[in-house]
């Protein structure tokens, strides 16, 4: 027991192992701490859930596993390097218990690497309001796991063919499959390169789009299947000393890809689901968000409140009755969805996180009032038409023109589109300044038509 | 001729060139294919980080320390080595006739030069063995950083950048000439147990 920790402690000194972890932890860490990415900016950025940290840390496996696999090659190649393969093919000891240790150092190491900014992620999480539930766990493991049995399978190969030339060609493989899989494994991917299914054996998925989704259950299962038949052929190739054994060694790769290409979900709406606990609606009356957002509700009550007075006043009972965070998985080039008797809250948008007092109510009243057709990057006319018809549409709600937040860089257009119908429309009756607003809502609650159009011309039968 | 065969030989050059060659055909897929006319510059600067990974094995010969007692000018040999490598690598690609953009040719043509220092500095700092992990590491890393006019950026991914990027061709200049310099004078630290 005592020698067999003895062993351990020399291979972690003495072996690649301590290095690669330490190059991994640099780069991950590096990357995620001084480049400027999706990853630290937004409600998805990594330190903001547990989720979004655990799927970030994974998303870096796509340099880190290719790595891993490299490293391990040149470590399976250690004992063909320093001339000593027939030295120890005299040995009593059996191979098996050369290779566990081998790979037991590398397997701590690698461990450590990845934990390392997890933790540090856990910290960030901790101390900001991320909502604490282990739904994330099994993503990180996985992780974890990918790792070991990528080094692993490497060292194996590493042994097989000790040619210097193994652990580049490896590595570049490996990077070249992670990649492709990565951008295939994307929700949002229009034609995939590969399968989805094809693409989940690889650990690193793509960048996390919200806080509500994860994997399913049985992405986990069919990765796990397929890293641990990876990591067995790893070591099955450490230990194989004929060419039956190799063979042999390798079926189990095989048998583990087949098996988990079964488990693994065929399609996206199985592959990515809505995580329950953090899209459990949280409430004060009539105000609902998803728990991941819990922390906005003490700001955002007063005003939802206030919003939904104001337009219930101008509205009278076609005005919205609730307000809800939507969970819907939303497609690109889709419409957001949208109802008369709720408001639907989206995190993504600028001019719900960033804005606070009468700059939130006006900005929900917008909402309400007129749902936006167009994404919030949109930067083209009809985007511009549209934020100044809901410009119009909150001072017909609250009596003044004024920009609604969020719009910055499109505001002095949008203004002076929206400062024309506004006179024209206030200086109507009543009656006829309603039935225009009607149908602007029309157009905007259908999609079709311009709202803005219809403030102008609008409202005569 | 002889002593260059056996050089190449020795640098197993005979295996790493045809290495070299797949994954420039691998990055050249796409523009056969037709349906893209080119490639984008930044699978073309991987397949070059991996071509030149591949070749940065041979960096260093069997036994580092009865090379040196050779009676050549080891410090040329070593610098042409090293500046082979990267054109090699560029030649490789523009022998599949990937591209025919000249902005992507520079691109290639800058990210080579660097790629070949890292290479030549991994080999002088860690051994030939283990040369391929500098440049390709940074690569593999830089791919993912979000391209952006920021200087960090233009430094940090200098690889990925626009032709016209100045920090980055002189961050790739620096790395070619600190490569060369430590490779030639240092060359290849020896493997620990290599006597």
């Amino acid at each position: 027991m005592v020698r067999s920790f003895g062993i351990l402690r020399t291979e972690l000194r003495r072996s690649v192992a301590p290095s690669a972890g330490g190059v991994l932890v640099l780069l991950t860490l590096g990357f995620l701490y001084l480049i400027s990415g999706p990853w630290e900016k937004g409600p998805t950025m990594w330190t903001a859930q547990w989720t979004s940290m655990a799927l970030w840390t994974r998303f870096l496996l796509v340099f880190l596993w290719p790595l891993a696999v490299g490293f391990g090659a040149l470590q399976g190649m250690r004992d063909h390097r320093s001339g000593m393969t027939e030295l120890l093919a005299t040995t009593s000891r059996p191979p098996l218990s050369r290779a566990v240790r081998t790979a037991g150092a590398s397997a701590l190491t690698l461990t450590a690497a990845f934990a390392c900014p997890v933790l540090l992620g856990a910290i960030h999480v901790h101390t900001s309001d991320g909502h604490w539930h282990t739904g994330w766990l099994p993503l990180s493991l996985v992780g974890a796991l990918s790792l070991v049995a990528g080094s692993v399978f490497g060292m194996g190969m590493g042994k097989v063919a000790p040619s210097a030339l193994t652990p580049p060609l490896l590595a570049a493989a490996a990077l070249m499959g992670t990649l492709t899989m990565q951008q295939a494994q994307d929700p949002m991917a229009g034609e995939r390169i590969v399968p989805l299914r094809f693409a989940l054996l690889s650990p690193a998925n793509g960048p996390v789009r919200d806080v509500l989704t994860t994997f399913s259950a049985s992405v986990h299962a069919g990765q796990v299947i397929w890293l641990a038949g990876l990591g067995t052929t790893g070591v099955a190739l450490l230990v194989a000393a004929r060419r039956r054994a190799r063979l042999a060694a390798v079926s189990s790769a095989l048998a583990a890809g087949v098996i988990a290409l079964a488990v693994l979900p065929p399609t996206s709406s199985r592959t990515y689901v809505v995580d329950t606990v953090m899209a459990a609606p949280q409430c004060n009356g009539r105000v609902c968000v998803t728990r991941a957002h819990s922390s906005r509700l003490p700001d955002l009550v007063g005003p939802a409140y206030q919003a939904l007075r104001i337009m219930r006043e101008r509205l009278g009972d076609q005005a919205p009755l609730t307000m809800n965070e939507s969970t819907v998985q939303q497609a690109p080039g889709t419409v957001r969805p949208r109802s008369r008797t709720t408001l639907f809250l989206y995190f993504d948008d600028w001019s719900v996180t960033h804005a606070r007092g009468t700059d939130l109510v006006r900005s929900l009243i917008a909402s309400g009032l007129a749902p936006t057709c167009l994404s919030p990057e949109d930067g083209s006319r009809r985007k511009i038409r549209e934020i100044a018809a809901q410009s119009v549409a909150v001072a017909w709600a609250t009596g003044e023109l004024e920009p609604l937040p969020g719009t910055l860089w499109s505001r002095d257009e949008a203004m002076a589109l929206a400062q024309p119908v506004w006179e024209t429309l206030h200086s109507r009756p009543e009656q006829e300044q309603r039935s225009k607003i009607d149908a602007m809502r029309r157009a905007a609650f259908s999609c079709q038509g311009d709202p803005l159009g219809a403030l102008t011309k609008g409202g005569q039968p | 001729m002889r002593w260059l065969r056996l050089y190449a030989r020795s640098r197993q050059i005979f295996l790493s060139l045809p290495a070299t060659v797949i994954s420039g055909i691998a990055a050249a897929i796409p523009s056969w294919s037709g349906e893209q006319h080119s490639p984008d510059a930044r699978s073309l600067v991987l397949a070059l980080s991996a071509g030149i990974a591949v070749a940065s094995t041979g960096l260093g010969g069997q036994d580092v320390r009865l090379d040196r007692t050779g009676s050549l000018s080891w410090a040329w040999i070593r610098a042409a080595h090293a500046l082979g490598i990267g054109m090699a690598a560029v030649t490789v690609l523009l022998a599949l006739q990937v591209t025919t953009e000249t902005t992507t040719l520079l691109v290639i043509g800058r990210a080579a030069c660097g790629l070949a220092g890292l290479a030549a500095i991994g080999a002088a700092v860690f051994g030939a063995a283990f040369a391929w992990a500098v440049p390709f590491a940074w690569c593999a890393v830089a791919y993912f950083v979000p391209p952006s006019g920021d200087r960090t950026v233009e430094i940090a991914a200098w690889m990925f950048q626009p032709a016209d990027a100045a920090p980055s061709t002189w961050m790739s200049a620096a790395l070619l000439v600190t490569g060369l310099v430590t490779y030639a004078t240092a060359g290849p630290r020896p493997s620990v147990l290599a006597r």
